[in-house]
């Protein structure tokens, strides 16, 4: 934050394409249809949707302050939303940029980004949650090197 | 982004806020972020110590009774005391961590986040109870 109501956001817009922010879907239902989803499906991504990019986790987290490369909550919960929606299939395009050094192995778990939150968006769950994936699909391409992706 | 000089491509000069070198004492939160990331060194001593009575025991008898005598030493039992403080406060912290990361979805439901944790916290009452069992019984 620099003055009230003026948010520093430069270097969030600047990393913002490397978590490929969108739906990433080669199956597209045909456009006279909707791709529906239950309630289950839709409360999976729901709270990671809610962030309103005001920047306070950014403000709140140390690692951000110290490692200027750090990815940041808010990047790192917005990959989460779309990893977590039943219509997306990019999840293993972002597993790349998410566990890069600057990404979620650079958080430390301090949490104080989800305290600080005003959305309840969870910042630090999204990224505890990221890293477990990454583990268990690094686990599972040592385990099971000719299984897919 | 930015180049060396902190300006972006729009000659603009992006803020970045100094963190201070104790940024740490400044909250209650931080400090105890800070004090369970430093208890992974006591953690770390308890592995060490146990792997010593391990190689003890398999020194002989005579190997044990020295490490018993040196582990029984009054320094010895303060270090042990306080890593064993600082052991428990880093699996409790982590434990009540545990449901952030591990989210289980059971019959279309979320399971509640104190089930997760009390998962943990039993296994460890197992874990330390057939340990107890080992030693003592």
């Amino acid at each position: 934050m620099i003055r009230d109501l003026v948010v520093e956001i430069t270097d969030f817009m600047a990393k913002l394409p490397r978590i490929t922010p969108w739906l990433v879907n080669d199956h597209e239902p045909p456009p006279d249809t909707e791709h529906l989803q239950t309630p289950l499906e839709l409360g999976e991504y729901k709270q990671f949707s809610m962030c309103i990019n005001c920047m306070l986790c950014y403000s709140a987290c140390p690692v951000y302050g110290i490692e200027q490369d750090f990815l940041g909550p808010a990047l790192i919960a917005l990959a989460q939303r779309y990893n977590l929606d039943s219509r997306d299939e990019g999840a293993h395009e972002r597993i790349e940029v998410l566990t890069a050094p600057e990404g979620v192995w650079a958080c430390t778990f301090v949490g104080e980004c989800s305290r600080a939150c005003p959305k309840g968006v969870d910042p630090a769950g999204a990224i505890q949650r990221a890293k477990l994936a990454a583990a268990t699909q690094s686990l599972k391409s040592f385990l099971l090197p000719w299984g897919t992706r | 982004m930015t180049g060396p000089t902190g300006y972006t491509e729009f000659r603009q000069r992006l803020y970045r806020p100094r963190v201070p070198l104790l940024w740490w004492l400044r909250q209650r939160s931080y400090l105890v972020f800070v004090v369970r990331e430093l208890s992974s060194v006591a953690v770390g001593w308890s592995v060490v110590f146990l792997l010593l009575a391990a190689r003890s025991i398999m020194r002989g008898p005579d190997a044990y009774r020295q490490f018993l005598e040196w582990g029984a030493r009054p320094w010895m039992v303060l270090i042990n005391l306080i890593a064993l403080a600082f052991v428990v406060f880093h699996a409790v912290t982590w434990f009540n961590l545990a449901p952030r990361a591990i989210v289980v979805n059971l019959r279309g439901r979320r399971l509640p986040a104190g089930v997760v944790a009390g998962v943990h916290f039993g296994a460890w009452v197992v874990a330390s109870a057939i340990v107890a069992w080992l030693v003592v019984g």
